[in-house]
């Protein structure tokens, strides 16, 4: 049986601009005890059956954990579910006198590199999630 | 008749200058670049900002290129948009309006359909266009009319270079051998047909780039990843902003083999605008017997 390729949404660049990030409700934060500028951001795994029981023999860690310093934390505590990514860049252009494109670069990563770490999620505008817990969002 | 010092275009408020291969001018402060060419011949320069595609610029050089009819060459590539968007007007399409704006000859069709402007500089004998995605008469008084009257031929002995933040004077027979360009993080190498070269940087967010580092460190990492040898580091002042002095060196090339190329020597300098949050930096080597380039001269 062939199966058909499911389409990827497309997003044009205008409406990448009024897209929402959320954090991930299951994830935890602290400040790092040593240094208190140093926010500890830990996401739980959540692997494939094969590899859960691979992890379980071998007593391996079910959660991983990210050191957020300077700029990274900034941006990340800017995610609040209100600032759309369009806030995010003027946030930096602001800040760091960047231009627009510099600024939107490297916005678009960063929250690329955080959605890929599953601390976060970017919705379109006005798709409010049911829950903030991003693992429940990836169920459905 | 060759010219030996660059002309100097007004500025304008709100306009920040251009300065690549045959083109010196000004263009919207808002204006970056998505799309740059780094040959002599022939290239382009596009440019967006908040509301996209804004401009485009292009060149064409050729020794045999006689004075093209710009009328016609202008009319012809807007008969092929009409042919692929419009191809029911081709028919009826008698020509462009047009009218000489500065050194270049602007030709428009109707509002909101793209239009050009085309220039031939005699003594480079190169065509440089500049297309506009669309045109009306308040973008034709506020943008179009402004860039066109600041434009001039960059061909002097030397030539000035004014792109992504930086501004800087190089004889016209540096060659702009590579770019990288990356967001906040912009270097232009350059080499002289005597195989001098020289490269400059300009980088944003200063502040998470030193953290945890100094000026001297932070160089000194840089310089290293670009295989350079660094002998001397000195802080200093530089016209009144922190700033480390290098001397450095280099494995030379002996025409394109690294083997017999022996080592050159070099210098470099970085700096710190606090006030625009930028770090600027440039370094230079060359063969034994090439005289290195003023600091004061580069930067004029």
């Amino acid at each position: 049986m062939i199966r058909s390729k499911k389409k990827k949404p497309v997003l044009d660049a205008e409406m990448q601009l009024h897209t929402v990030p959320y954090r991930n409700t299951n994830v935890k934060t602290w400040p790092l005890e040593k240094d208190p500028k140093t926010l500890v951001v830990e996401v739980k795994l959540k692997p494939g059956p094969l590899l859960a029981l691979t992890m379980k023999v071998l007593k391996a860690r079910n959660h991983k954990k990210y050191s957020l310093v300077g700029l990274s934390r900034t941006m990340y505590e800017e995610v609040d579910g209100k600032n759309t990514v369009e806030d995010l860049i003027n946030i930096l252009i602001r800040e760091f006198k960047l231009t627009f494109l510099e600024s939107r670069a490297l916005t678009l990563k960063y929250l690329s590199d955080l959605m890929t770490r599953g601390l976060i999620v970017v919705l379109p505008p006005g798709e409010v999630p049911e829950s903030l817990s991003m693992q429940k969002k990836i169920k459905k | 008749m060759v010219r030996l010092h660059h002309p100097k275009p007004p500025k304008i408020e709100g306009f920040s200058q251009l300065g690549w291969y045959h083109i010196l001018g000004f263009v919207p402060d808002n204006w970056e670049f998505t799309h740059y060419g780094i040959d002599e011949g022939e290239g382009r320069l596009d440019f967006c900002n908040r509301e996209w595609h804004q401009a485009r610029f292009s060149w064409k050089k050729g020794k045999e290129y006689r004075k093209p009819d710009l009328d016609r060459t202008l009319a012809e590539f807007h008969k092929r948009y009409l042919l692929e968007n419009h191809k029911e007007e081709v028919a009826t399409f008698s020509g462009m309006s047009t009218r000489q704006i500065g050194s270049f000859l602007f030709a428009y069709d109707k509002p909101e359909r793209p239009c050009q402007a085309a220039c031939y500089i005699e003594e480079s004998k190169t065509v440089m266009f500049w297309t506009f995605p669309s045109f009306s008469e308040e973008l034709l008084r506020n943008t179009f009319t402004p860039i066109l009257e600041s434009c001039l031929p960059n061909d002097a002995e030397s030539r000035v270079w004014s792109a992504f933040g930086m501004s800087f004077v190089l004889g016209k027979d540096f060659d702009l051998e590579d770019a990288s360009i990356l967001p906040a993080d912009a270097s232009l190498m350059f080499e002289h047909s005597n195989r001098q070269q020289m490269t400059l940087h300009r980088w944003g967010l200063p502040s998470e780039l030193l953290r945890g580092q100094d000026l001297k460190i932070f160089y000194y990492r840089i310089l290293g990843g670009l295989k350079n040898k660094v002998m001397t580091m000195e802080d200093s002042i530089y016209k009144g902003m922190p700033s480390v002095e290098v001397t450095l060196t280099r494995a030379g090339t002996h025409a394109m083999d690294k083997l017999y190329g022996g080592e050159w020597s070099g210098s470099g300098r970085i700096w710190h605008n606090v006030e625009e949050q930028r770090l600027y930096a440039y370094e230079q080597a060359g063969p034994k017997k090439v005289p290195p380039l003023k600091e004061a001269e580069i930067f004029s």
